[in-house]
């Protein structure tokens, strides 16, 4: 696809990036991959010897975020390494071409080179009806054609993965693997997604020929497969029980764990920690914040909310924790029990008051007295079911509701 | 008012007994199960709700950095096993066990089994002054212990599934990590979290009602689960028209 055939390493010798700085980036890959360092040298052959493949980046219901994190890459040199092994025939936010020219690269990359391409969704699909069309298509339309004709699709951000922000929203967004079942793709979760992982699993791609190994989420496992809280530099003051209790306090100047103001480190994976962002220069936590677990499944709803340990507990009002209504169950306990007693004391001792004025015996009660439970017990009442007219109600408890009227199981 | 408070008629009957046969409900692997939940749970509460809210800081001191939170999580993991020793042994013990803690003892399934349940309701309805008369759990409690045990089997998953959560090798991962599936690990950790208060109050109903029938039944309800034996309530009563009861 070289046009003039130049090498790979040529054309970025033109655009000013040495060879040593290709190496390198090979070796970034490799590390990213968690492949060994060897694997520097096979990647910078297969990358050089690679026939230019076609990436097409569609955008549907997104902020752009995804697009400005792979074009805020920290050293231009990847961007330049990225865009002369690719061709980069369609990207809303970057190319230079509009309307019917720029749709016609996708539309004939579709045509031409079905099942060759490498197609990367940004953003949510609307299902709902009439959201988002692009030159007259409407998003699921481009969606399956572009996705269903590539060889392998990526998609990019929470929103692109399973609806993100918008899933719940009256444009009924939804996932690339939703709109789209049976395609071949691979989630990169988060948002926005790292960069490094993306530009990683492209690479992995066109070296092996294949995607890397996935999750039951169709995420790669070297960047979704660990635990941010085991790769978390402040994982030594989680376990030594140090803590951030206030946002500004001395903890949180020490740089102590960010547990208790709600970091879903411990419930999320990611190589966050480890990739980092801006060039490897720092990572949410490194920055002092709690980690929102934005590379999880359905995170806004999982991982809320932010800035809390637990989900909150739906149905009792918008802030209800679990920790109140548990200490309310508890108290209510107590409490039932507490009058329950007290309630039995006072029946017994009126049961027995009644006893010794009533005559003991087969003799009947005194009119207009109901016979006592003491007095249906000396009845043979084992055959189940106390007859109606002996399961009456001792006058002293009065009011309450005959047999049927039990209270909740304990 | 005017005279003393009269015994009942069971009672008087007690009263003219020296003393009542005593029998055997309770075996030995049922009581060391019993106590070894209590145990579990108590831990399990203190080192869980640590986690959940770290209320004590570690000591942060220079040369003492501590390791608080890590021997909690070791502690609530180790008592966790114990705990999910004791609930299997428990189950299986349901099957082989005597007839008093019978898994077929825990379900209103007989007509006097529903009677009782029904009777057991008016008992602490104030609709009945005495319960009825049993050796064994009444079926108000078997049901609520077999709530309990399915409560304690969804703990028990959730924990699991946590638990291969945080170490997330193989083979826990390949044994629970399914139910990352299933639920949100928070939602698993919310869960887990919320049915520690669903065992407090359990507890506190658990302790309330044995006192209770040991004053009304005078039966030794609470020393039984130390002893194995109860005071035979039925000793002396028309057996009921029910072998089970017959039995008894």
């Amino acid at each position: 696809m070289f046009p003039s055939g130049q090498t790979l390493p040529e054309r970025l010798e033109e655009r000013g990036v040495s060879r040593r700085t290709f190496v390198s980036f090979c070796g970034v890959m490799a590390a990213t991959l968690a492949l060994p360092a060897a694997y520097r040298t096979k990647i910078a052959e297969a990358l050089s010897s690679v026939t230019r493949p076609v990436l097409i980046w569609r955008q549907f219901q997104d902020c752009a975020g995804n697009s400005e994190s792979i074009l805020r890459s920290p050293h231009p040199e990847v961007a330049e390494i990225v865009l002369e092994t690719l061709a980069w025939n369609y990207h809303e936010l970057i190319m230079a071409g509009s309307g019917e020219q720029a749709e016609a690269m996708s539309t004939q990359a579709v045509r031409d080179l079905k099942g060759k391409y490498i197609a990367v969704i940004e953003g949510a699909i609307p299902s709902g009806d009439g959201y988002c069309t692009i030159g007259g298509r409407s998003a699921v339309d481009i969606a399956r054609d572009v996705v269903g004709n590539a060889a392998a699709t990526l998609a990019v951000g929470a929103c692109a993965w399973d609806g993100g922000l918008v899933q719940h929203g009256p444009t009924e967004g939804q996932g690339v693997q939703d709109v789209v079942p049976g395609a071949n793709v691979v989630n990169l979760g988060g948002c926005p997604h790292n960069s490094a992982n993306t530009v990683a699993v492209l690479v992995h791609y066109l070296t092996f020929g294949q995607m890397p190994a996935l999750d039951q989420y169709n995420r790669p496992l070297f960047a979704y497969g660990d635990l941010i809280h085991d790769q978390c530099e402040r994982r030594a003051y989680y376990d030594a029980g140090l803590f951030v209790e206030a946002w500004g306090d001395e903890g949180h100047r020490k740089g102590y764990c960010l547990y208790k103001m709600g970091c879903k480190g411990p419930a999320a994976t990611y190589n966050c920690p480890n990739v980092r962002w801006n060039g490897g220069t720092s990572w949410p936590v490194e920055a002092g914040h709690n980690c929102i677990g934005c590379a999880s499944p359905e995170f806004w709803s999982t991982m809320s909310p932010f800035y809390g340990r637990l989900p909150n507990v739906e149905g009792f009002g918008a802030d209800t924790t679990a920790e109140t209504l548990g200490l309310a169950v508890v108290g209510a306990t107590t409490v039932a029990m507490a009058a329950h007693g007290v309630g039995k004391a006072i029946h017994s001792r009126t049961v027995r008051a009644h006893d010794s004025s009533a005559p003991a015996g087969p003799e009947p009660p005194p009119p207009g007295s109901a016979p006592t439970d003491t007095v249906t017990d000396s009845a043979p009442t084992a055959s189940g079911g106390e007859p109606p007219a002996t399961g009456g109600e001792p006058p002293a408890t009065g009011g309450e509701p005959p047999a049927t009227g039990g209270e909740p199981a304990p | 008012m005017a005279t003393t408070a009269r015994p009942s008629r069971r009672q008087l009957a007690a009263a003219a007994r020296p003393a009542r046969r005593s029998i055997y409900v309770f075996e030995l692997p049922v009581r060391i199960v019993h106590w070894t939940i209590v145990a579990a749970l108590i831990v399990l509460t203190i080192t869980g709700f640590y986690l959940y809210d770290p209320f004590t800081r570690g000591s942060g001191m220079p040369g003492q950095p501590g390791f608080t939170l890590a021997e909690m999580r070791f502690v609530h993991e180790t008592a966790g096993f114990v705990f999910i020793a004791a609930v299997i042994f428990r189950i299986y013990w349901a099957f082989v066990g005597n007839q008093y803690v019978h898994w077929r003892a825990l379900l209103p399934l007989t007509k006097a089994q529903r009677s009782d349940l029904r009777d057991t309701t008016r008992f602490y309805a104030y609709l009945r002054r005495d319960p009825p008369l049993l050796n064994g759990h009444n079926p108000l409690a078997g049901m609520a212990y077999v709530l309990l045990y399915l409560g304690f089997i969804v703990t028990i998953i959730t924990g699991l599934g946590l638990f291969a959560w945080v170490l997330h090798v193989p083979p826990w991962t390949t044994l629970f990590g399914w139910t990352w599936s299933v639920m949100s690990v928070q939602t698993m950790m919310l869960i887990h979290f919320f049915l520690m208060f669903m065992y407090i109050g359990f507890a506190i109903h658990h302790v309330y009602s044995a006192v209770l029938y040991d004053l009304e039944e005078r039966n030794g309800e609470l020393s039984s689960m130390i002893t194995g034996y109860k005071d035979d309530v039925l000793e002396g009563e028309t057996p009921r028209d029910d072998p089970r009861r017959a039995q008894a």
